[in-house]
């Protein structure tokens, strides 16, 4: 999707980063195995921490290590984690790649996206057989964001709710005790994604003239501080949600995307403005 | 039955140890594990019974530590953790009724409108999204106490932003009353537990190194630019 639920591995103790990365690799790996390099190349962190999110609820579920050489490193073995969650995982990358290559196409005439959309779209028939519910809301996902835009909607939560009503369906493998937890952790953590993503490119988009919900709000005296805590507000619901899940082992890798990880993005974007304002005040103070 | 009993754990116990209790006993009764034993229906009765509990006892906690906190939000299949269902939506304390309240669910309170009593029966019975409509068509002056079962309605929708704004509005408009106030702090809770936990964990570091690019030229402009110091 985008990328924005990743660790700072930076900050991972040796061996749970070392996991991460495993579980990493071992989605790439199902992707190779299910869709050839067209899938590799969809691989995100968003959907690498939703394996290893399920991977560390429902640990009782076989999981092993394979040692294998792959095309991006061709000299080290790297570690890669078989589970069916990374299978999982592999799949709903596919789908949300396929709708996203086909919606992208429709926006920037990419022909990229739609070649990307054209070599996955075989693949879709068996996805919808086997996760009925995931597809519609990833269709639908695309559908109203669409409308939305078009109709230069204002309303944030109904926007982030959007991203957020599709997550929460990708993130329920099974309906069981922890389903409903999982669907609002889903759903909370999609609605901050949206948001993010709407922070960090706005300027871009108001360059290019293009749809963003936050252009109304940049004119705030308290945009910065609005915007922190649009952001915060949002994830900590979704942290909460993570909370109450019964996660012990790898629980940690997990807190550090979801307290840390998750910001780097977003410390870029204030760093970024900081600079920006920095320079801009020199240039006065040059001035007077 | 208890389910601290159930679990096997003190209810003092941290959250920490009843995820371990759970996750011992889940692996001992996981159905998976015990594939062809004799007893397998007990078995499986077990299993359910330790994921009731640990989702009682995290219910419990959540409404313990902030309480009147709606769990979960409408109707659209996201509603409720876990599968437990109470009696009072609003767990720890209800909203129009009881400790706080002069607002009353009976029909003992004639002075609200047709529409606001419906709206608050909604809310009670979490029909948020019918709650949601009632409101909003409602003609009558939108005083601090439509924005208040405003900020109900979407909270129990999954509307955090407007939740908030929407409870700061009626907090602001009548600063004397407690109820608004409480709903303003519950909806700012999580925020605060959130960054409460974050200082363990975020320190800014503009730079992750993604994996497969760290194998590309990429990963020399990129130790150039991480420093790794904290701006904070």
């Amino acid at each position: 999707m985008f990328g924005y639920v990743a660790a700072n591995h930076k900050e991972l103790e040796a061996t749970d980063a070392a996991f991460y990365r495993s579980v990493y690799c071992g989605v790439c790996r199902s992707l190779q195995l299910r869709y050839g390099l067209k899938g590799r190349i969809i691989l995100n962190y968003d959907l690498a921490f939703l394996a290893l999110l399920l991977l560390a609820l429902y640990d009782e579920q076989p999981s092993h290590a394979e040692q294998r050489r792959c095309l991006t490193h061709p000299f080290t073995k790297q570690t890669q984690l078989r589970s069916p969650f990374c299978d999982y995982a592999a799949d709903m990358t596919v789908l949300l790649g396929y709708y996203k290559a086909c919606d992208d196409w429709q926006d920037d005439k990419n022909p990229a996206k739609q070649l990307l959309a054209r070599q996955l779209k075989p693949h879709l028939p068996q996805l919808e057989a086997q996760y009925p519910r995931q597809c519609a809301a990833t269709a639908a996902y695309i559908r109203d964001l669409a409308e939305a835009e078009a109709r230069g909607e204002s309303d944030l939560d109904y926007l982030a709710g959007i991203t957020g009503t599709a997550l929460a369906e990708l993130f329920v493998p099974t309906e069981d005790a922890w389903s409903a937890t999982l669907r609002r952790f889903g759903f909370f953590l999609g609605k901050f994604i949206y948001l993010m993503d709407a922070a960090e490119d706005l300027d871009k988009d108001k360059k290019k003239g293009s749809f963003n919900p936050l252009i109304a709000y940049q004119s705030r005296e308290d945009y910065a501080a609005f915007r922190a805590d649009l952001l915060t507000s949002t994830l900590a619901e979704a942290a909460a949600c993570f909370e109450r899940l019964p996660i012990v082992e790898h629980a940690e890798i997990l807190r550090h995307i979801l307290y840390s990880g998750i910001w780097l993005h977003y410390d870029r974007l204030t760093a970024a403005e900081r600079k920006e304002q920095e320079k801009h005040g020199s240039v006065q103070g040059a001035g007077r | 039955m208890d389910p601290y009993k159930v679990l096997g754990v003190d209810p003092s116990a941290s959250d920490e140890e009843v995820k371990k209790a759970y996750k011992q006993l889940a692996k001992k009764y996981h159905p998976d594990m015990n594939i062809g034993a004799e007893n397998i229906a007990e078995i499986e009765r077990k299993f359910k019974d330790i994921q009731n509990a640990y989702n009682t006892i995290m219910d419990q906690r959540e409404r313990g530590s902030q309480p009147g906190y709606g769990q979960g939000y409408g109707q659209q299949g996201y509603g409720g953790y876990g599968g437990q269902t109470y009696g009072n939506p609003f767990g720890g304390f209800d909203p129009f009724g009881g400790a706080f309240g002069g607002y009353g669910q009976q029909q003992s309170q004639p002075e609200h409108p047709i529409e606001i009593q419906a709206a608050i029966n909604y809310i009670n019975a979490r029909r948020f999204a019918e709650a949601r409509n009632v409101l909003d068509s409602y003609t009558g002056p939108k005083d601090a106490f439509w924005y208040y079962l405003s900020a109900l309605a979407h909270q129990g929708m999954g509307n955090n932003i407007k939740a908030k704004e929407h409870a700061e509005k009626a907090a602001h408009m009548e600063p004397d009353n407690f109820q608004y106030h409480h709903l303003v702090q519950q909806l700012n809770g999580r925020g605060h537990a959130y960054t409460q936990r974050q200082t363990t964990y975020h320190t800014v570091n503009l730079c992750t190194g993604n994996w497969c690019i760290d194998m590309l030229i990429l990963n020399a402009l990129c130790n150039c630019c991480c420093c790794g110091r904290g701006f904070c």
